[in-house]
This record gives C-alpha cells, sequence and structure tokens, in this order.
C-alpha cells in the first residue's frame, strides 16, 4: 500500500525511532509499514493518523484502481 | 507522549524468550545431573519436561502482547506456511518409513543405536522409546519449518528496504 510516511517523517525531522517511539511499535515495524512491505491494520493507521494529525486518506492515499 | 499497552510492551519481547530459554536450559542441566547420578528416575525427566511446557505457555502471553503488528503477522504466517509445510513433509516421511524398508533398516538401525549409546536406561520399554524419539522428531522438523519461515518472512521485510 501507497504511503506518504517517510515525507511526513522528513518534515517533522523524525526518525524511524522517534516514530516508531510515537506509533508504540518496532523500529522495524515503521521500516516494513513505510517501504510498503507491510500494510498496517485500521487501528495502526489511526495511531498514524493521531501522530501526524492528519487524515488517514492523507498518509495512505488510495491508488488509482483501487 | 501517549502509550499504548504494546507500546509498554515494546522492546520486552525478547526479554520473556531469552527468559524462557535460560530458564529451561538450566531445568534441562539439573535434571539430567540428577537423572545420571541416579537421583531420579525417567519420571523426573517427565516432570521437567512438562515444567518446560508449563514454563512456556505461561511465558506465551506476555510474549504475544508484548509483540507489535507485523511481529504477530509473522508469526501467523509462519504458523500457516512453516507448520503447514512441515506437516506435510513429516507425513510424507512416514509414508516412506512405512513403504520403504530401505529408509525402515536405516531408522529401526538409528534407534537402536540411540537406545544402545543411553546404555539401555532407556531401552527397557523398546516400543515407548521409538514412540518418543517419533514425537520428539516430529517436534523438531515442525519447529524447524516454523523458524525457517519466521525467518524467511523477516529476511523478505528487510531485504531492500531504507531504515535511518
Amino acid at each position: 500500500m501507497k504511503n506518504r510516511i517517510r515525507v511526513l517523517r522528513a518534515e517533522r525531522n523524525w526518525t524511524q525511532a522517534d516514530l516508531a517511539e510515537r506509533i508504540g511499535v518496532s523500529r522495524n515495524a515503521v521500516n516494513s509499514i513505510e517501504n510498503g512491505r507491510f500494510d498496517p491494520s485500521l487501528p495502526m493507521a489511526y495511531r498514524f493518523s493521531d501522530v501526524f494529525g492528519l487524515p488517514v486518506e492523507e498518509i495512505f492515499p488510495k491508488e488509482k484502481g483501487r | 507522549m501517549p502509550k499504548s499497552g504494546q507500546a509498554w510492551a515494546k522492546g520486552h519481547s525478547s526479554r520473556w524468550v531469552v527468559i524462557l530459554l535460560v530458564a529451561s536450559f538450566l531445568l534441562g542441566v539439573v535434571t539430567v545431573a540428577l537423572f545420571k547420578s541416579g537421583r531420579i528416575g525417567l519420571e523426573g525427566l517427565g516432570y521437567s519436561g512438562f515444567a518446560t511446557f508449563l514454563l512456556s505457555t505461561v511465558a506465551m502471553f506476555p510474549y504475544w502482547r508484548s509483540l507489535d503488528e507485523p511481529s504477530r503477522e509473522a508469526h501467523k504466517f509462519a504458523v500457516f506456511w512453516g507448520l503447514g509445510w512441515a506437516f506435510a513433509i513429516v507425513t510424507a516421511l512416514g509414508m516412506e518409513l512405512m513403504f520403504f524398508s530401505g529408509l525402515r533398516d536405516f531408522v529401526q538401525g538409528w534407534i537402536e543405536g540411540w537406545i544402545a549409546f543411553n546404555g539401555g536406561i532407556l531401552g527397557e520399554q523398546q516400543g515407548a522409546v521409538g514412540f518418543y524419539l517419533g514425537i520428539l522428531a516430529t517436534s523438531f522438523l515442525l519447529g524447524a519449518g516454523y523458524v525457517l519461515v519466521w525467518i524467511g518472512w523477516w529476511a523478505r521485510q528487510r531485504m531492500g528496504t531504507k531504515a535511518d
């Protein structure tokens, strides 16, 4: 699944570890999600939304044709 | 910063595994030493194994709680594909054992050698020992399948990914 986590993180000068701490998961988990290797559940997507202060669809934009 | 239950537990998952492994190892060393010195019999070995089983079962709860979403996904994936394939292989091996005399003779020789190696202590009831060895071998193969797929899942997660 496409996501803008890397960009949003860079805007805030957060490392993956910083974001992981805020979300409450391991750094590996953030790395996997950021690189599109793991699709988070809806509750976790909402945690990203809370942490970034953005709607879920702005963090995980809908891909064309899906 | 808000802390969820998983956040609290994050970083503790490996601690539970280490505690379990060390405790099981120490229990195994003490039990084998007591068995070899003749202070406990076969029942003692059985109780020790049962204690390890109980310890593992109890440790699974905090361990599972301490895992985050991808870590749990890795275990689910390993159960389905690792245990699934390992079970198929174990079944095929069992069939081979039944129908191919060459393999049957090899296994029979191996079991007899194992019993002889253990000084005949376990050999009083060779059928029971063979059954026990079969369970051990099955558990080992199932565990190996699980661990291999689990490692593969994580390796795939890390391949070509950028970290900072």
